[in-house]
């Protein structure tokens, strides 16, 4: 990979995609790969499905580098974890989740298994009452909370003012609190 | 500014259980409220056990080429092709009420008068188009 080019800002990385530079093409991909990876993967739970949405969202911006436009001063990030977001909400509704229920039943009579078991009991469980939120819930959510972006950059990606995404922030959160607080108790502290 | 231990536990809720870690303008009066209030102590302890329940939720990390695969991906793709000289001329003239044939003609003509003036008006000595290609060549041995 170009040093100079992984040097430069975002910015400047786009305006030369826009030229038709491959190796700001690349610079920009690898800074950024993880992140939007990860904001996927919290929508639609399955690695290669994440994968081919973070992928399909790089080669749209490879094929349509206008489409970002710099004069919107906003910044790549937020319009980029904007698009990753809507591709995998879209991707969300087009496939069926996959019964939670699964891994629940791994265990076998081995000692350690009751501690496996209850892991994945509360992870499954997680799963469960996280996806059960209504979807601008659990992307104020997974915005804030797991991948760290502040309030005012979640509004930004979502389209809304700060203070609907500090009610969708502490509406998930108090309804996952209530909804886990029975459910945990059923189910043992297990290895962490 | 004081905070109340319900305002407290909005803030919580909204910036997490980090007090360092909330917006400047609130920080010191949430840090504040911990130091003058058990309940508020005992909130934010909730909230750092819920907040580790909530970081146990499953994750895989991508795959390490990843990054590498979008690359090659990109690479073998054409990016959407520029529009070539009939189309461009077409949209120039899309707009204008006239027949197809006329517009056929029109296009035709301009296109012929674009070309004749790109022309050379000498041909291009071979010496000339070899060393180019030559120069060509070298490059893409050096990489």
């Amino acid at each position: 990979m170009d040093d100079r080019a992984s040097e430069l800002d975002d910015d400047s990385l786009l305006r030369r995609i826009q030229e038709g530079d491959h190796e700001a093409f690349a610079s920009l991909v690898h800074r950024h790969t993880k992140r939007f990876f990860s904001v996927a993967y919290r929508i639609v739970q399955h690695r290669d499905d994440a994968e081919d949405i973070v992928q399909g969202a790089f080669l749209k911006l490879w094929e349509r580098p206008d489409l970002w436009d710099q004069r919107k001063q906003t910044k790549f990030t937020t319009w980029f974890y904007a698009v990753v977001t809507n591709l995998g909400l879209d991707h969300r509704k087009r496939k069926r989740p996959l019964p939670l229920s699964d891994e629940i039943d791994l265990v076998d009579g081995r000692p350690g298994q009751d501690d496996l078991l209850h892991h994945k009991q509360r992870r499954a469980l997680l799963d469960g009452v996280m996806l059960d939120l209504p979807e601008r819930q659990q992307l104020a959510l997974n915005l804030c909370f797991y991948e760290g972006l502040s309030n005012q950059e979640a509004a930004d990606v979502m389209g809304i003012n700060l203070k609907a995404v500090q009610s969708l922030i502490m509406r998930a959160k108090t309804t996952l609190k209530e909804r886990l607080k029975d459910a945990l108790v059923k189910v043992p502290q297990g290895a962490e | 500014m004081t905070m109340d231990a319900e305002q407290f536990r909005e803030c919580l809720l909204i910036h997490g259980a980090d007090v360092q870690r909330w917006p400047e303008e609130i920080r010191r009066a949430g840090i504040e409220a911990l130091d003058r209030s058990l309940e508020c102590r005992s909130m934010q302890e909730e909230c750092r056990q819920f907040e580790a329940i909530l970081r146990s939720r499953a994750f895989e990390a991508p795959s390490p080429d990843l990054a590498f695969r979008i690359v090659s991906a990109a690479w073998r793709r054409e990016r959407k092709a520029s529009p070539g000289v009939i189309e461009f001329l077409a949209a120039c003239f899309q707009d204008l009420r006239l027949p197809a044939p006329v517009l056929t003609a029109a296009a035709v003509l301009i296109l012929g008068v674009v070309i004749g003036l790109l022309l050379p008006t000498e041909p291009v000595p071979a010496d000339s188009e070899s060393a180019e290609v030559q120069t060509f060549l070298d490059a893409t041995e050096a990489l």
